[in-house]
């Protein structure tokens, strides 16, 4: 059964009472929450997600739920909570949908240990995975969206989820969080694309966020091997460069982004050497979104 | 990927080179690296800035080679204690949540590293390392250090 | 007079990547990234230990160099700095 598939009452309901527990990639979330606000969003924004099933055991129990300030006796507060813990300062009301999905990538990346966590959007075409490791500046978030419309399946636009003894990759597609310029690039770029409300006065200016296709949600047991790496860099009136990176800086960019390289040790050191001798890798440098995603298509051919 | 950032994600340990390689732009570390058959270099990694740069959370460090340190105008080291926030996030964690203002001093010029670091955790401050410090510099705090 | 050797050279793990190497060493955890000279600092001392005056030898034949005094304190300065990552160790000789 999917989120789609309830009414906007059970929905409430469920967030309100036990929670809404739905499959997130290869992990269960439970959200919990009573802000009329928040519910209509995720009754939008999560539509396509299945719900766990009863007996599934669930990784992640977040809460979103307001919060009362001494000083600030007015203002409509929220907090962040997991498993009854609180990770971030109390911010808007306005920023709640902003505040879960951070709150649950941040939850993702100190948690999860048996998986090798990069820093990385990751698509899929013809059947292997294309990596593009993040970097200030890289512009993952907004060219992962064009490729997922482009018919690249979206893993994820924020992990790229190793298991590191096989290399196999797994899906995690969630909702991605435009910001500022990037919220009218994808806008005029991709009218089609499902936005949530633009959120303004994050702390990483306005963000708002694009629900992932249907297909990538329903194909999120589908695992695949890597094959390609592009590390991009989005540089104003740049002509396009997609050229070969040696291995070893490969290698030094990869461990080092990697959110739990140095907790897995040996395990994560043997990955990435494999991760990186069975991949082309390459950076990319663009301004242009349609002359990179030729680039990238054509990389990934065949 | 920025030029910037593969050596920010660096500490050189380069015996023969004082100056870090966290200052050379990509094509000089390329240099540096494959290029320099006449010195001995070794870098060692350290991971864990991608967490820093998608929060404001930091993982304390305890050994003074990964810990951050400015230098003076006198070459004199000194630490970057910073201020924890409200301390950890979870029991039994090292991880730290520095709000949305992150805030940090450095140590006394005068006092060797080991005894800077003491001070700066005795008065409740922590270490983090080099990595998480850029990042965190680079999203535009600590500019006044 | 010191001598230098690694302790544990077969534990660590080595990759080549064309001329440069990242070293996995189990016991710290922690990965090195090395240039060529970087690691057959540690091939050569793997083994029984040797002097300064002898590795510096060895590097200047190996790599086709004129050792001058400057070649000498920066191989000093690389010995110290493997020391501290428990890459080699010290061992003191009597005179």
């Amino acid at each position: 059964m999917k989120v789609e598939q309830l009414s906007l009452d059970e929905l409430r309901v469920l967030l309100a009472g036990q929670g809404l527990r739905v499959k997130m990639g290869p992990f269960n979330l439970s959200v919990q929450t009573r802000l009329p606000s928040l519910i209509h969003q995720l009754h939008q924004m999560y539509a396509h997600y299945s719900l766990a099933d009863e007996d599934e055991i669930v990784e992640f129990h977040v809460r979103v739920i307001p919060k009362r300030s001494i000083r600030q006796p007015f203002a409509r507060l929220i907090r962040f909570e997991v498993d009854g813990r609180s990770p971030f300062p109390p911010v808007s009301v306005e920023q709640a949908l902003a505040t879960l999905e951070w709150g649950v990538n941040l939850v993702i990346a100190m948690r999860i240990n048996h998986l090798l966590l990069f820093h990385s959007a990751a698509v899929e075409r013809n059947g292997h995975v294309l990596l593009l490791p993040a970097w200030p500046g890289s512009g993952k978030t907004t060219l992962s969206a064009m490729l997922m419309h482009r018919g690249y399946r979206l893993f994820s636009d924020e992990f790229g989820l190793m298991a590191p003894e096989i290399g196999d990759f797994f899906p995690l597609p969630r909702l991605m969080p435009l910001k500022n310029q990037s919220i009218k690039i994808i806008r005029d770029y991709l009218p089609e694309a499902i936005l949530g409300p633009e959120i303004p006065g994050t702390l990483k200016g306005t963000v708002a966020h694009i629900r992932p296709p249907q297909e990538s949600i329903e194909r999120v047991d589908e695992a695949a091997q890597p094959r390609w790496i592009v590390f991009p860099k989005w540089v104003a009136g740049a002509a396009l460069r997609l050229e070969s990176l040696p291995q070893s800086e490969a290698f030094l960019l990869l461990a080092t982004n990697a959110f739990n390289y140095e907790v897995l040790g040996e395990t994560a050191f043997d990955a990435v050497t494999r991760l990186v001798r069975s991949c082309e890798c390459r950076k990319l440098v663009y301004s242009d979104f349609d002359s990179a995603l030729a680039a990238l298509d054509e990389l990934t051919d065949g | 990927m920025s030029e910037k950032n593969i050596p920010e994600q660096l500490k050189q340990d380069a015996a023969s080179k004082q100056t870090t390689a966290a200052l050379l732009s990509q094509p000089a570390r390329r240099r540096l690296l494959k290029s320099t058959v006449a010195i001995p270099v070794i870098m060692t990694l350290h991971s864990g800035a991608a967490l820093a740069r998608t929060s404001n959370l930091v993982g304390a460090v305890t050994d003074l080679d990964s810990a951050a340190k400015k230098m003076n105008d006198l070459e004199q080291a000194r630490i970057v204690c910073v201020n924890p926030g409200d301390g950890p996030i979870e029991e039994s964690s090292s991880t730290y949540d520095l709000g949305m203002n992150p805030t940090a001093a450095l140590g006394d010029a005068s006092q060797d590293l080991a005894t800077q670091a003491e001070n700066c955790q005795t008065g409740g401050g922590i270490l983090i390392s080099v990595t998480a410090f850029q990042s965190l510099q680079g999203r535009g705090f600590f500019s006044d250090l | 007079m010191n001598s230098w050797y690694s302790s544990h050279f077969s534990s660590l793990y080595i990759e080549n990547w064309d001329g440069e190497f990242t070293v996995f060493q189990p016991e710290s955890g922690k990965t090195h990234f090395l240039n060529e000279m970087g690691l057959h600092i540690l091939t050569i001392l793997d083994g029984s230990p040797l002097r300064l005056n002898t590795i510096c030898q060895e590097l200047s034949v190996h790599f086709s160099l004129q050792p001058d005094t400057q070649f000498f304190g920066k191989i000093a300065q690389t010995l110290q700095r493997y020391e501290a990552l428990g890459l080699i160790e010290r061992v003191k000789e009597n005179e």
